[in-house]
Order: structure tokens, then sequence, then C-alpha cells
């Protein structure tokens, strides 16, 4: 099979980028290896999503809905059930090995997106100790489980995490008739946005204790309690302390990593603070021709900001592959210590009329500007009340008045 | 009545009294958090989203209410869904339970998940 782009993921970024490269004149076809599109917002059945994009407030599937609609009027081709295995180069095009239902085919393609999405922290990436009985779940999969297959996953259930999925789960368990025991968290702080601190634990009276872990597993066949116990300021549990909560269950809400194992052996450079390939302005990785967008590029915490991210990442994806990505001069994006990454790294001085420019702080601010700097002048400003390390922050960059350089910095005002 | 203010990221600690009819926030830096205190202390709703098994065991139909209900029907609401029959034909966008417990609000399918 052979195309001009191949999207790599049919969740919200895959999409989006399917139909902007669609847009911008491309060949393409997008793999998804479930048996619909949609990604992680099919079993995201709660509501709060599209307010930026659409300016109304839907479900994970509902939002997934309207951008299906709109690539079914491409002719973008999809093919459902069809895992990428391998990624290779031949002479200028890619071939990526697929496994799915005409077995294995090679695809070749002038350009490639990647938009796999990342999957969870499980309790070996935590150092979780004990047996390893039923009941440990991840809490994106709990969620799979109890949305999308109707199935119940325990009665007594302790969440580990405060991460925005293992609040809204917490949620759904009580709805569905559990008792969620508590949430506990390492941190001193939620790294879930206080709307769902309010909405998910406050409003269903479950507590949350925070800096505390769980430390060890006990139950031989099921879970049958954890050892939980509040940690010193290096986050070592204080042992004497540890006591036993009894439940049948326990979510991990621990993080999420990008899924990036397709492309660990290629000279794309990954970026060791999002676990995502490092990109410029229009999507494109260090290895050319190989462009990245939505959570395999780096964590969101808005889906809307995915869609937007992708449509760029897609549309110039088609233009690499026809021959027509302008570049130009690349200038590097800087920042100030007290931010912990930017995305992209790098803007092109005439590309596109606008840049818009991604980042996390690494801790809260309180009354922060967030102010673009070009040959030392402001070139973009937001003024925030705070900023926080779990909101991604945006500012958009007006290419006519960028200059020689580009800084980002966080100052108070 | 404590609680978090949701409107921005700052996430002020209300404290919401009422004394002689008179409601009173405190924790708030702005305007809106008092307005948002005001009705979480007087009217609170919430959208609520859940799910129904489909009648042949094989996935879910995901569910949500078309507009906010009382906070205090949400734990009634889910009940009642629960209980109500579910169609082997339902499809996204049909409602399924017409005016829920006298909201005026309906609950409609948003997904169905099964695999073909």
């Amino acid at each position: 099979m052979k195309t001009d782009v191949l999207v790599i993921g049919g969740g919200p970024a895959g999409i989006a980028a399917a139909i902007n490269a669609w847009i911008a004149g491309a060949k393409v076809i997008l793999i998804e290896r479930e048996y619909r599109l949609g990604g992680i917002l099919n079993q995201c059945i709660h509501n709060g999503f599209g307010l930026h994009f659409f300016g109304e407030e839907l479900t994970g599937p509902e939002y997934a809905t309207r951008f299906i609609e709109m690539l079914n009027k491409t002719t973008a081709r999809v093919l459902l059930n069809t895992a990428a295995v391998k990624l290779t180069k031949k002479d200028k095009l890619f071939v990526v090995s697929t496994s799915g239902e005409h077995g294995l085919v090679d695809i070749e393609a002038k350009s490639i997106v990647l938009a796999m999405g990342c999957r969870e922290r499980a309790g070996g990436a935590i150092g979780l100790a004990g047996e390893r009985p039923a009941g440990v779940f991840t809490a994106g999969f709990a969620q799979k489980m109890i949305n999308c297959y109707g199935k119940h996953i325990g009665k007594k259930v302790v969440i580990l995490g405060s991460g925005d999925i293992g609040l809204i789960m917490a949620r759904r368990l009580k709805c569905e008739g559990a008792d969620v025991v508590g949430v506990y968290e390492i941190a001193s702080t939620s790294s879930g946005l206080k709307r769902n601190i309010s909405q998910c634990l406050m409003d269903f009276n479950i507590p949350i204790t925070y800096n505390t872990t769980v430390t060890k597993v006990e139950g031989k066949k099921r879970v049958t309690g954890v050892w939980v116990a509040p940690v010193d300021k290096n986050w070592k549990p204080i042992k004497e302390k540890a006591k036993l909560i009894k439940c049948d269950t326990l979510l991990l809400s621990v993080g999420l990593i990008p899924e990036n194992d397709l492309v660990i052996n290629h000279p794309i450079e990954i970026s060791p603070l999002t676990n995502g390939a490092i990109t410029d302005e229009q999507g494109q990785t260090t290895m050319k021709g190989i462009f990245s967008c939505g959570n395999v590029m780096h964590v969101h915490d808005l889906v809307d900001n995915v869609s937007h991210e992708a449509a760029r990442a897609g549309k110039h994806a088609a233009l690499s592959a026809l021959g027509k990505l302008r570049s130009g001069k690349k200038i590097p994006v800087q920042h100030c210590d007290k931010i912990r990454y930017v995305q992209p790294t790098s803007v092109y001085k005439s590309d596109a009329d606008t840049a818009h420019i991604f980042f996390r702080v690494k801790q809260d601010y309180r009354r922060a500007a967030l102010i673009a700097y070009s040959d030392g002048k402001q070139i973009a400003r937001k003024n925030c009340m705070i900023v926080t390390p779990g909101e991604m922050q945006e500012l958009e960059i007006i290419k006519t008045r960028l200059g020689s350089d580009l800084v980002i910095k966080v100052e108070a005002f | 009545m404590k609680t978090i203010c949701i409107v921005c990221p700052v996430g002020c600690e209300l404290n919401i009294k009422k004394a002689d009819r008179q409601i009173t926030v405190t924790g708030h830096e702005c305007i809106r958090g008092r307005d948002y205190g005001v009705k979480e202390y007087t009217a609170p709703e919430r959208i609520v989203t859940t799910i129904v098994p489909l009648p042949d065991g094989q996935g879910t139909a995901a569910l949500k209410t078309d507009k906010a209900i009382d906070k205090r029907l949400v734990k009634d609401a889910l009940l009642e869904i629960s209980r109500a029959q579910v169609s082997p034909v339902l499809k996204p966008g049909y409602i399924f339970i017409k005016n829920l417990l006298g909201t005026g609000a309906n609950v409609v399918v948003t997904c169905i998940n099964k695999e073909k």
C-alpha cells in the first residue's frame, strides 16, 4: 500500500491530523489498533470536553464523534484493527509494517504522523511491593472495564495518585455503587484539576490524604488490603506509621508515558522532560518527514489543545509529502527556569502568521505574567492570577513581531 | 459550608454561611467566586453521566443528562437510570429517559460501546 501521509493512531490527535493532511491535498491513510476511532475519548463518558474548540461542554464520545464525522467527509482511508509493528526507511520513503485484518501489510508513505497517545504507568514503575493478586488496576484500564465493557471491578477501592483520571474514577466507582475508601497522594498537592477535586471527591465525601503513599499490597488471589504510610520530604515512606487498609481493589493513577516505542531506534530526539519527540512549530521531529502530535509528544490536559496541535502537524506532514513545506530561518524557543518545558522548541520566522507556544511551569506562581520576548521587546503577554504545573499554558506569537530570538518568561506583575 | 471555587484555576477555598436570610461567602478573591459560592449554597447543579449495560451483556450505552440537575438528586437519578429497561436498539442521540425525576432534563445516549 502507498500513500502520501500515514497517520499512526486514531484518537483525537490522529483524527485531526488526518483531516488536515487531507485538506492540505495529500492522500492519507490512518491506522488504528482498536475496532473503532476515538481512542481514549470513548471511555471518558464524563462531560467537560470541547469548551475551547466547540464552545460547549461535551462528553468524550461526543467530542470524538464530531471529529469522526468530519473525517468521514474526506477520502482519507481508515484501517481499523491495525497496529503499527515496525518503522523502517527505504530510500526516501518510510515503510510501516502493520498487523491487521489483512495480515502483515507494509504501508509506504512519504511522511508519517505519530499520534499513538500515551499509556499508564503501572505498579512496576512505582516499585509496588507485595504479591500480585487480582484487583490492582491502572485507573484508565478500570475506566475502560467499567464504561465500555460494563464490568464491576471491585467493591471496596483505594486509589493511589490524584491525577485527573484517578479523581474521575473515584466518582465513577462511587456512582457504580462501590465504596471508595480514599485517595492517597504522595505529593503535597493534587496534580488534578481543582474542578475534579471539588466535583469528584467533595461532592461524594471521598477523602484525599496528601504526603502519603501505598507501600505494599496484601492478598494472595485477590487484594485483601493495602498498607499506606506517610512520606518524608524525600517521598520516603515512614514505615513505623504505616497502617493496613482493608479493600479488594487498588487503582493506580500515577502518571502517563508517551508511547514512542515505534521510533525508539530512529534518530528522533526524545525530550527527557516530556518523554515525547522534540518538534518544531510545524510538528516535525528531528527526523525529516516524521511529525508528532497529541499525547505521544507531550501529555496534555485538554483535548482541545490536542486537536489544534494535531491539525498543524497533519497539515505540515501533507505539505512535506507534496514537497511544498516551507521552512526558512529557524529560531529556537528559549525559556526561563520557572518553566519546565516548551513545545515546540523552535519556530520559523516566516512560515504561517502565528505560532502557538505551549509550556508548563515548574510550580504554582501567583500573579504571574507570561511573556514572550524577542530582541528584548515584549511580543506577547498574558497576565494570570495563578499558573500551576497541572495546567498547560499557551502564548500566541504574531510572526511580524518576531525578531532574531524568542524567549518565554514567567514574571511577577 | 465549605467548597472549592471551580470558576478559574486559582481554586479559592470558599466558606459559605447563612445568617438572617443573608448568604455570606468568604475566601474568594474575585466577584465570580462569590457568585459561584451563592449558587453552590442555594441551588447546586450537576450534569450526570453514567452507563447502562446492553441487554445482551455485550457492552454498554453511555448516557448523560442533557442539562444539569439538582445536585441532591444525583443519587436518585443514578438509581432511576439503573432501573430503566434498556432497549436493544439504542443509538447515540436517543432519549433514554424523558424528564428525569421531573427535573425537565432528559437522559440521552452519547455512545454505544459494542465490539462488532
